[in-house]
């Protein structure tokens, strides 16, 4: 493991109170999913939702730094990015642990909804089907991989302000088919549930690329040919 | 084997030595504007200099000069528009996170966890460098009188300033940027504070960049004197050629104050 991404870690454990706030929705995700089983496809879909909200959470503390200073009375809170710059970090690496601690928070989640389902098999015995993770694992991929387009592209001030707002725009993408998922042929909602996966996954390589395109330009020093100084060799 | 590692070993000293023989900070054709609505403002042009091992760089001008976005530009906290850089011989562009590491910083835009101790901030902060040494930290806290245990939200303006140059001076930089640093100190701390930095500059190992309106500082510590006006340097030379070079309207010596404010009045007819 790189000294950034211990450093960075660190930084994170001491976000408390986004912490405590993921934890407790991934509590009552834990909780609704128990009960996916007994609850049916639609049902599962929809707490999914709530995981994706706590995953949200967690990112918040990566985005946050936990230091934070006054100004004429106002809290200003800076973000990660602002304090790992001022500290030994490269924009570069930032980026790419960035990448990092958002794909291993969704691994885990996905682990967590894989062993999640054992008990909720368990506890609902042959209502129970396959079909239900796969609902919870292509609606949560979508949903982690769109956010990806806020938490790389739009920059750091205007973050706050538009995760609500694509949150709201991505569950609306990819909850549209909840309220038809009913009249839908198994095949037919396997299908458009894996194509939303796929476009989420797409969104969230061309953000990934695209900043990390742009931060190497940034490091260079711009689009243009370095620029040469009379009197210089 | 064996006279293989000691081959590589040999190359591994001779390229340090030779990255070591390198100037603290060489800086080339550095720019930088600000977007505002379709007419780019430029906030520092063309800016060209080096600076030795060894030396400290007086960093003057008025308000909103370009002082600190120069600062921030080489410090990579803001992104450049065009320029290259080279920290303690290395390229920034291709060698970034080597020459992040060598940059100590201290100013506005250092944060620490107000919530814990300088200890714990120090061991947290300080994973960030390879070279931080927690017991040069510790000792250059009780130099500057800060006790480790205290918390980090309740220092003042001037105990955050020492606190800061403790941990950067903790993890060896080998070019240290100073932002306005000395004006929330009290003058026996400033002396302290003052006396560090030339005893740092003894081992030639480091080269200082010092941004201050206090110009009595910059008497008596500056090697070399820049003056920034609107994005520019104005002019960079040692000092003791600029006091000898610019005299006042009587032929007097003048000091840097009466210098800066001499070219501050001509820039302001021009």
């Amino acid at each position: 493991m790189n000294r950034y991404i211990k450093a960075e870690f660190e930084l994170f454990k001491k976000q408390k109170g986004n912490l405590i706030g993921g934890g407790c929705l991934l509590f009552v995700f834990a909780l609704l999913l128990l009960l996916s089983g007994v609850g049916g496809s639609l049902y599962c879909a929809y707490v999914t939702i709530i995981g994706y909200v706590a995953y949200l959470f967690f990112n918040l503390a990566f985005f946050l730094s936990p230091a934070s200073h006054w100004i004429n009375r106002k809290k200003v809170i800076i973000t990660t990015e602002q304090m790992v710059l001022t500290l030994g970090e490269s924009k570069r690496t930032y980026v790419k642990n960035k990448l990092f601690f958002y794909l291993t928070e969704y691994v885990i989640m996905i682990l967590l909804i894989a062993v999640l389902q054992i008990p909720a098999a368990l506890i609902a015995g042959e209502a129970y089907s396959v079909w239900s993770f796969y609902l919870e694992v292509t609606v949560f991929t979508a949903l982690v991989f769109m956010s990806f387009f806020v938490l790389f592209v739009v920059p750091s001030g205007a973050f706050l302000i538009a995760i609500p707002g694509w949150s709201g725009f991505c569950g609306g993408f990819v909850g549209g088919y909840f309220s038809r998922l009913a009249e839908m042929t198994k095949e037919e909602a396997f299908e458009r549930f894996f194509w939303k996966a796929i476009v989420g996954i797409i969104v969230g390589v061309l953000s990934v690329g695209y900043r990390y395109l742009r931060t190497i330009i940034e490091e260079r020093g711009g689009l243009r040919a370095r620029k040469p100084v009379i009197g210089e060799e | 084997m064996q006279q293989q590692t000691q081959i590589i070993e040999k190359s591994l000293e001779e390229k340090e030595a030779e990255r070591l023989a390198k100037p603290a900070l060489k800086v080339q054709g550095l720019e930088k504007s600000f977007f505002r609505f379709g007419s780019g403002k430029f906030a520092v042009k063309d800016i060209s200099f080096t600076l030795e091992r060894g030396y400290m760089l007086g960093l003057i001008g008025r308000n909103g000069a370009g002082k600190s976005t120069l600062l921030r530009l080489i410090l990579q906290s803001l992104p450049r528009k065009r320029g290259t850089m080279e920290i303690a011989g290395y390229d920034v562009a291709t060698h970034t996170t080597e020459a992040k590491k060598l940059i100590g910083y201290v100013g506005e835009d250092f944060h620490f966890l107000s919530k814990d101790t300088l200890r714990e901030n120090g061991r947290v902060l300080g994973m960030f460098y390879p070279e931080f040494s927690m017991e040069r930290y510790l000792e250059l806290l009780n130099r500057f009188e800060l006790g480790a245990e205290k918390m980090a939200g309740e220092l003042s303006k001037g105990e955050t300033t020492r606190a800061q140059l403790a941990f950067a001076l903790a993890h060896k930089p080998e070019l240290l940027l100073l932002d306005e640093p000395t004006g929330g100190l009290d003058p026996l701390v400033r002396q302290e504070f003052l006396h560090v930095l030339q005893s740092e500059l003894m081992d030639e190992r480091m080269g200082i960049i010092f941004s201050t309106h206090i110009t009595e500082d910059l008497d008596k510590v500056a090697d070399y004197v820049a003056m920034m006006e609107k994005g520019r340097l104005l002019f960079y030379e040692s000092k003791e050629d600029l006091l000898e070079r610019l005299v006042g309207e009587n032929g007097e010596r003048l000091t840097l104050k009466q210098l800066m404010v001499k070219l501050c009045r001509e820039g302001e007819k021009k």
